[in-house]
């Protein structure tokens, strides 16, 4: 068992499997401690991270179902994400549900992965915010992502006119 | 780690974000606040380059790469590749005007040997027109290709200019003839400046040209400005509209832009503007980077950029 202190001082003692989808966290363990604090990362944060790794440690540690690697060798070649696609259909819908989150928590989380290194983690969330940001115009995207204006309306002005194909509707 | 942040993403994850959307979509949020706008100029062109990136392109070999990058490039194509395959790329290299070709799944570039250096060139009817700074002339690449190793290929002239000083452009027009232009270059204002328009037509013996010549008086350019310096051609050049500047030749349909008046040339800058009695007249146009924009009612701006257009849009009154 290897034990996380979130920044908050809460620890959390969880499996090996568990722990090693971060790849910090499996070099770090490698050559030191079985006790890992983790200073920038918050209870709540760790609390989310933590269930997203519980869950693809058990599932990458079966081997697929015949009906479900039939649906991976499908999808994979159509993939065109970075990291290595969530093959199997079930695990993807538990993943659709997992980022069923706010902006704000989407983005603590986002940069606890980050900072973890858990590719696939980091990868669904911006998947998702990508999503979110898709079809929209700047000031709803401000909206969304609470995100304030900072610009001088000459700066916007030129922006807008520098790429003004861009911003046509479509 | 207040939330709400997405405003001061680390950089990496940015580039993650913006790999997912459209181009026209990661232009637009450059339009979000300042360190979006940032991270959008920083990637830019990373993304637009490997946007452009033609699939197979890695495989194939420039030769002479040494140096390369102290090389100014044009390469084009003889037809759309998206269409179809059996295109040829061809590519000049300035200064030294050597051109190079291949052709759809080679490995190879072929080296022309030109021995006159290229300014410009064009695909036309499947052979490629060259312009040096005195004659066009024209060679079929498949025979040079063929008789690569051997000796030198034929290079058949087929317009020349009167004066080695004046202003070339060659380009093909929408109803897909080739026209060749020689423009004087006068600095002498109480002169007359010719224009003179040449279609370029090869039969398999002959090689019969017409030419359209044009006179113009120098106070012509002065008055005539609204918008553009236009002068009208005659009828010869039916319902084309001709914008010559930037060393560039832009040929357009009036059918497609009936704001232009046809059988005219337009002029949109080139050294005129060096001539300190007109520069008064002219700086204010030729300082207007949005020509494109407002004259061709053209979605596309150049403002801010020193991008060389080589666009010819194709008409829509033509089969």
């Amino acid at each position: 068992m290897i034990k996380l202190v979130s920044g908050d001082g809460a620890e959390f003692e969880v499996e090996e499997e568990v722990a090693f989808q971060s790849k910090i966290i499996k070099d770090i363990v490698a050559d030191a401690d079985d006790v890992i604090p983790l200073p920038t990362v918050s209870s709540k944060v760790l609390i989310q991270v933590i269930e997203y790794c519980r869950k693809h440690a058990a599932v990458n540690s079966f081997p697929l179902s015949p009906s479900s690697s039939a649906a991976a060798a499908a999808s994979s070649s159509s993939s065109i994400s970075y990291s290595k696609p969530v093959s199997d259909p079930a695990l993807r819908a538990w993943d659709n549900e997992f980022v069923k989150l706010n902006n704000s928590s989407l983005f603590d989380i986002v940069i606890a992965a980050n900072y973890l290194d858990i590719e696939e983690l980091v990868d669904l969330v911006l998947e998702t915010v990508a999503d979110r940001i898709k079809g929209k115009q700047a000031q709803e995207i401000r909206r969304q992502f609470n995100i304030e204006n900072d610009f001088t309306p000459e700066e916007e002005e030129a922006l807008r006119r520098e790429n003004s194909w861009a911003f046509q509707n479509n | 780690m207040a939330g709400g942040g997405w405003s001061h993403l680390p950089l990496d994850l940015f580039s993650l974000i913006f790999s997912k959307l459209s181009l026209p979509q990661f232009l637009r949020s450059a339009a979000v606040c300042l360190p979006w706008s940032a991270a959008v100029r920083d990637l830019s062109t990373d993304a637009l380059s490997s946007a452009g990136r033609a699939p197979g392109s890695c495989s194939t070999t420039i030769p002479s790469d040494r140096c390369l990058e102290q090389y100014h490039l044009k390469a084009i194509l003889s037809a759309d590749p998206s269409l179809e395959d059996g295109y040829t790329v061809a590519l000049v290299q300035y200064p030294h005007g050597r051109v190079f070709f291949t052709n759809s799944g080679d490995e190879q570039w072929s080296d022309l040997r030109n021995p006159i250096p290229v300014q410009n060139m064009v695909f036309h009817k499947g052979k490629l027109y060259m312009s040096t700074n005195s004659e066009v002339c024209v060679c079929d690449l498949e025979v040079a290709q063929i008789e690569h190793g051997g000796g030198v290929p034929i290079f058949r002239v087929v317009d020349q200019a009167v004066h080695r000083d004046d202003l070339h452009y060659l380009f093909e027009t929408p109803r897909g003839d080739l026209l060749s232009i020689y423009r004087e270059r006068n600095y002498n204002l109480t002169k007359t400046l010719s224009v003179r328009v040449c279609r370029v037509v090869i039969d398999d013996e002959e090689k019969p040209i017409e030419t359209l010549k044009k006179t113009m008086d120098m106070r012509e350019f002065i008055f005539s400005i609204d918008g553009g310096i236009r002068v009208e051609v005659g009828k010869d050049l039916g319902d084309l509209i001709i914008s010559l500047g930037g060393g560039n030749a832009l040929c357009l349909s009036a059918g497609d832009f009936s704001h232009l008046t046809p059988n005219s040339i337009y002029f949109t800058d080139d050294d005129l503007i060096r001539l300190p009695m007109l520069s008064p007249y002219l700086m204010p146009l030729f300082l207007d980077r949005n020509w494109f924009q407002r004259i061709l009612n053209c979605p596309i701006s150049i403002a801010n950029t020193f991008v060389q257009l080589y666009w010819q849009p194709s008409s829509s009154s033509v089969d």
